[in-house]
């Protein structure tokens, strides 16, 4: 029985039991299907997208940036892929609730799920193109190490983050029409303050370094450039730190999301 | 002592902020947040409404367009919060509210029985085994693997009530889907719902037939403007609306 009071009313109804995995996966599939009609030729062109901005950055920086970097485009393509996660992942979160204001308005699943499901999409296909990473780090000749085990645990941790994140704008963005435009901002803002094409320890005094890396994605990155160029494990302490960040961002995410999500119909 | 009832609403009220002419821009929220906005305008859209449905019974709701209707059952829905008042639903409920609506046009038959099912509170199991009851109530053996596009209206209209129909629950909700169909169509699903009476489980049904109110309903409420003008049996609400005379109310009915 679910029960909310609040000032001046009260509700209670024995809520219908959804199989919240099961909506989920009904939702991703059918967005996966439709963006690409589950295609190959769909997958090639995501993958596109990613590549094309590999080519011009390396080519660009390859002397002054890479310089004597071993595996600059490596590097480059990491960058690349992890912040893209990050931003498409929050920018389709972003638009989910008015995108689908017909179901809304109409059904009455949980509405966490159509973020969440929303966001599946671009983690299912972030996690493609990480396997393209990979076989570029094996055709670089970057070598293949028992770290990269870890791989995994770092797009659920980027996961948990985009997710997060994306619960706290998507509600927002159905009271103010123009946060999209914001959030882009911001994202293009994020693109050159994150270190997907540069050596930010080469220029930035310790102190603002410090500063520099308390931004998740960019403690993700990091750890990903460790394991595949370095073959290195980061820290368990700093990872357990950014996976509390990651949590503590969906937590903030989703207390935000019931707030301001329990009046959306009206709203959409 | 008495059952505790389906559905129990206590002075139940619900307000719809005006949306204003400004762009619903992040500077203008923050504004009105600091209250630097002016008074925002309200719309009543329900006032102070009362009513049980028992256990077995069924109800409608009738009155004219406007009167709060969708407003109503949307409420008890969970879709939308109420102003004021209370409302207790004991029991799983499915409302259909719109019917057509929901499903990925660039999907099949096939796949959007089992998204616009999974959405509206089936299982997966429950669903394997009614697909093709499914399929036979809509009509659509020949569209199971047709993209939703291509069917008509009319028929994504049958293919969402004949998911809804086939999920069981204690309460089903209906907002005046039958306006819209053909007359087979509406055939069908009034079979759904002298089934369900027949199987005593309930019904809201809020619509402007109401010779159909009349045989499915128990008791009826009649609104006017989110006013609620009389609650009890249905002849006699019925009675009250087509004479006109709403301002006059139905006592309840006795033991309450």
């Amino acid at each position: 029985m679910l029960l909310s009071r609040q000032q001046g009313f009260h509700v209670a109804r024995t809520v219908t039991q959804h199989d919240h995995w099961f909506i989920t996966r009904e939702l991703t599939l059918s967005a996966f299907k439709l963006r690409d009609q589950g295609t190959l030729l769909g997958f090639l062109w995501t993958l596109l997208q990613p590549l094309a901005m590999l080519s011009v950055l390396y080519w660009l920086f390859r002397k002054q940036v890479g310089g004597t970097a071993e595996h600059f485009a490596l590097y480059v393509l990491i960058g690349i892929v992890l912040w893209t996660f990050f931003a498409a992942g929050t920018a389709k979160g972003l638009t989910s609730l008015v995108a689908r204001g017909d179901l809304i308005d109409s059904v009455t699943f949980p509405r966490e799920l159509i973020v969440v499901s929303s966001v599946f999409t671009i983690v299912f296909s972030s996690v493609l193109e990480f396997g393209v990473v990979l076989l570029f780090a094996i055709g670089s000749g970057a070598g293949v190490a028992w770290v990269w085990l870890g791989l995994p645990f770092l797009l659920l941790i980027e996961s948990i983050l985009v997710v997060g994140t994306s619960l706290a704008l998507a509600p927002l963005y159905v009271h103010a029409r123009d946060l999209d435009n914001i959030w882009n901002i911001l994202m293009r803002i994020g693109f050159f303050t994150t270190p997907v094409f540069y050596y930010p320890e080469r220029f930035l005094s310790p102190a603002d370094h410090a500063i520099y890396m308390l931004n998740p994605v960019t403690q993700i990155m990091t750890y990903a450039r460790q394991m595949l160029l370095h073959h290195r494990l980061p820290s368990l302490t700093a990872m357990a730190g950014t996976l509390t960040l990651s949590l503590l961002v969906l937590g903030l995410g989703f207390l935000i999301f019931r707030y301001l999500a329990a009046d959306i119909a009206e709203h959409i | 002592m008495m059952p505790e009832p389906l559905v129990e609403v206590s002075h139940l009220t619900k307000e719809f902020r005006v949306a204003s002419a400004r762009p619903r821009s992040l500077f203008n929220q923050l504004r009105r947040t600091l209250w630097l906005g002016g008074p925002r305008r309200r719309f009543r859209a329900l006032s102070d409404v009362t009513f049980w449905l028992e256990e077995g019974e069924s109800l409608g709701l009738v009155g004219n367009n406007g009167a709060g209707k969708s407003t109503l059952l949307r409420i008890l829905s969970g879709i939308y919060r109420p102003t004021s008042g209370s409302c207790r639903v004991r029991g799983r409920l499915t409302p259909v509210l719109e019917l057509g609506v929901g499903m990925s046009l660039d999907l099949s038959v096939r796949e959007n029985v089992f998204l616009y099912g999974a959405m509206i509170g089936f299982r997966r199991e429950p669903l394997q085994q009614h697909f093709d009851e499914i399929i036979a109530f809509a009509g659509l053996e020949d569209f199971v693997e047709a993209r939703v596009r291509e069917l008509s209206t009319g028929m994504r209209q049958r293919l969402t009530f004949a998911i809804n129909a086939q999920l069981d629950s204690d309460l089903l909700l209906i907002d005046d889907i039958l306006a819209v169909g053909d007359r087979t169509f509406r055939e069908k699903a009034y079979g759904v719902f002298y089934q369900r009476r027949r199987e005593r489980k309930s019904l809201i049904l809020a619509s402007h037939d109401l010779d159909a109110v009349g045989e499915l309903c128990d008791r009826s409420l009649l609104l006017d403007h989110g006013e609620q003008r009389a609650f009890g049996p249905t002849p006699e609400v019925l009675e009250l609306y087509t004479s006109g005379d709403g301002a006059k109310s139905v006592g309840a009915a006795p033991g309450r």
